[in-house]
C-alpha cells in the first residue's frame, strides 16, 4: 500500500504539478533582438484577445553589460495584418492617452522611457484593436525591436 | 504510511511555482480599468477599428519585414545610388553597359553585382508585378550583331537577378533594342566619332513597375 501511494505521489508530481508550473512560468512566444539598444532582447510573453481587443505583453531584457535607456512613443507601436495590408495603432482613452504601460510621461499620448540595467528586465503592455478582417496571424512592431512576425491570433 | 521529507518539499515547490511565476508576470501591471477603457475606445473607432492601409513605399519591404523603417531608408538610398528616376507608377533605372559587362561580352562583371543587388532589392521592396529589362548598344559594328548583343545582355541581367537576388523570372521581361534607341549622339555633327555619346548608349535600362 505504501509503495502504491509513493508511486501515485510521483505520478501526481510528474503529470500534473510540474507541467502546471511550467505552464505558468511566463512562457515566451517569441523573442526578438533590438537593433537600437545594445544587448536588449524582447520576449513576447502574452498575446490575448478578449472583446475584440488584442493585449500584448512584452518583457525587455538587458543581456548586455551596460545600462540601456530604452525610449519610444506608444504612437509608433502597431500591429500589422499583412494579409489584408492594414495596420492598427494602440487604443486611446478619452483623454487621448494610449492604453498601454508603463508610461514615463504622456507626451504624444504616452512614452516608454526607462533605463534597464545590465541583467535586468522591464515589462510593458499594449492594447490594440483586433484586426477587423480576422487574419490568422499578425506582426507586432515596437520601435527599436525587430518585428514579432507570424503571431497566431487565437481567441 | 509515511511520506519522506524531500517528497513534501518537492510537492510544495511544485504547488507554489505557478503562483511565484504568475506574480512575476503581474509585474507588467495592467490596471484593472484598462480593459474597459479599451472596449470604449474600440467602440468609438467604428467598424474599421482605426485600420490604416499599409503604404508599401514606406513600410512594406520583402516578405520578411525586419526593421521596416530602416529597410525603407535602404531602398530609398538604393534608388538614389543608382540614379534612378521614380514616379508614382514606376522606377526607371539605367545601368552603364561598361560597368555591367566587359567589351563585347554579356557576362556580368563581378564588380557590378552590388549594383544589381540594389536593383533586386528595389524590385522586392515594391513587390513589383513587372520589370522590363532592355539592352542597348552603341552604333559601332554590325546592326544585327548589336541587336543580338543587346538581347543577350538583357537576358544576362535577368538571369543574374533571378539567381542571385531572388527576383521571380515570371515578372521579368527582356528586350534588345540594339543600336536603334540611342540617348546620345554616336557621332559628332562633323561626322567624327563621339566616344562619350557611345558610352552613354551602351546601357541596360530597367523599368520597375510598382504594385
Amino acid at each position: 500500500m505504501g509503495c502504491f501511494l509513493k508511486k501515485a505521489f510521483f505520478f501526481l508530481i510528474v503529470t500534473v504539478l510540474i507541467p502546471a508550473g511550467v505552464a505558468f512560468s511566463g512562457e515566451v512566444m517569441q523573442t526578438q533582438e533590438s537593433d537600437t539598444w545594445e544587448g536588449v532582447e524582447a520576449d513576447l510573453t502574452s498575446l490575448r484577445i478578449k472583446n475584440n481587443i488584442v493585449t500584448v505583453k512584452v518583457k525587455l531584457r538587458n543581456t548586455g553589460s551596460d545600462e540601456q535607456g530604452v525610449k519610444f512613443c506608444y504612437d509608433t507601436c502597431f500591429i500589422m495584418d499583412e494579409t489584408n495590408q492594414k495596420k492598427y495603432y494602440p487604443l486611446k482613452d478619452s483623454d487621448g492617452i494610449y492604453i498601454a504601460g508603463p508610461m514615463a510621461d504622456q507626451n504624444r499620448g504616452g512614452r516608454f522611457w526607462y533605463g534597464i540595467k545590465a541583467g535586468k528586465t522591464r515589462g510593458l503592455w499594449i492594447k490594440f484593436p483586433e484586426p477587423a478582417d480576422g487574419p490568422e496571424t499578425i506582426t507586432l512592431s515596437i520601435p527599436g525591436i525587430f518585428p514579432f512576425e507570424e503571431l497566431p491570433l487565437k481567441k | 504510511m509515511t511520506i519522506r521529507k524531500p517528497f513534501i518539499i518537492v510537492a510544495w515547490i511544485c504547488l507554489f511555482l505557478p503562483f511565484v511565476c504568475s506574480a512575476e508576470e503581474e509585474a507588467v501591471g495592467i490596471p484593472p480599468e484598462a480593459h474597459q477603457e479599451a472596449i470604449e475606445a474600440l467602440q468609438a473607432l467604428g467598424p474599421e477599428r482605426g485600420a490604416k492601409t499599409i503604404d508599401y513605399r514606406m513600410a512594406g519591404i520583402v516578405g520578411v519585414v525586419k526593421g521596416i523603417e530602416s529597410q525603407s531608408r535602404e531602398v530609398k538610398s538604393a534608388i538614389k545610388d543608382l540614379g534612378a528616376k521614380e514616379t508614382e507608377a514606376e522606377i526607371q533605372i539605367e545601368l552603364s553597359g561598361d560597368v555591367l559587362f566587359d567589351f563585347d561580352k554579356w557576362d556580368i562583371r563581378s564588380d557590378a553585382e552590388a549594383m544589381l543587388q540594389k536593383v533586386g532589392d528595389i524590385i522586392a521592396a515594391y513587390k513589383s508585378p513587372e520589370a522590363i529589362i532592355a539592352g542597348h548598344t552603341d552604333s559601332k559594328g554590325e546592326e544585327d550583331y548589336n541587336q543580338r548583343l543587346s538581347e543577350k545582355r538583357a537576358e544576362s541581367v535577368k538571369n543574374w537577378l533571378s539567381e542571385n537576388a531572388g527576383v521571380s523570372q515570371a515578372i521579368m521581361k527582356t528586350i534588345g533594342y540594339g543600336e536603334v534607341k540611342p540617348i546620345a549622339a554616336n557621332v559628332n555633327p562633323d561626322g567624327s566619332d563621339n566616344p562619350e555619346g557611345r558610352q552613354k548608349n551602351r546601357r541596360v535600362a530597367i523599368l520597375v513597375k510598382k504594385k
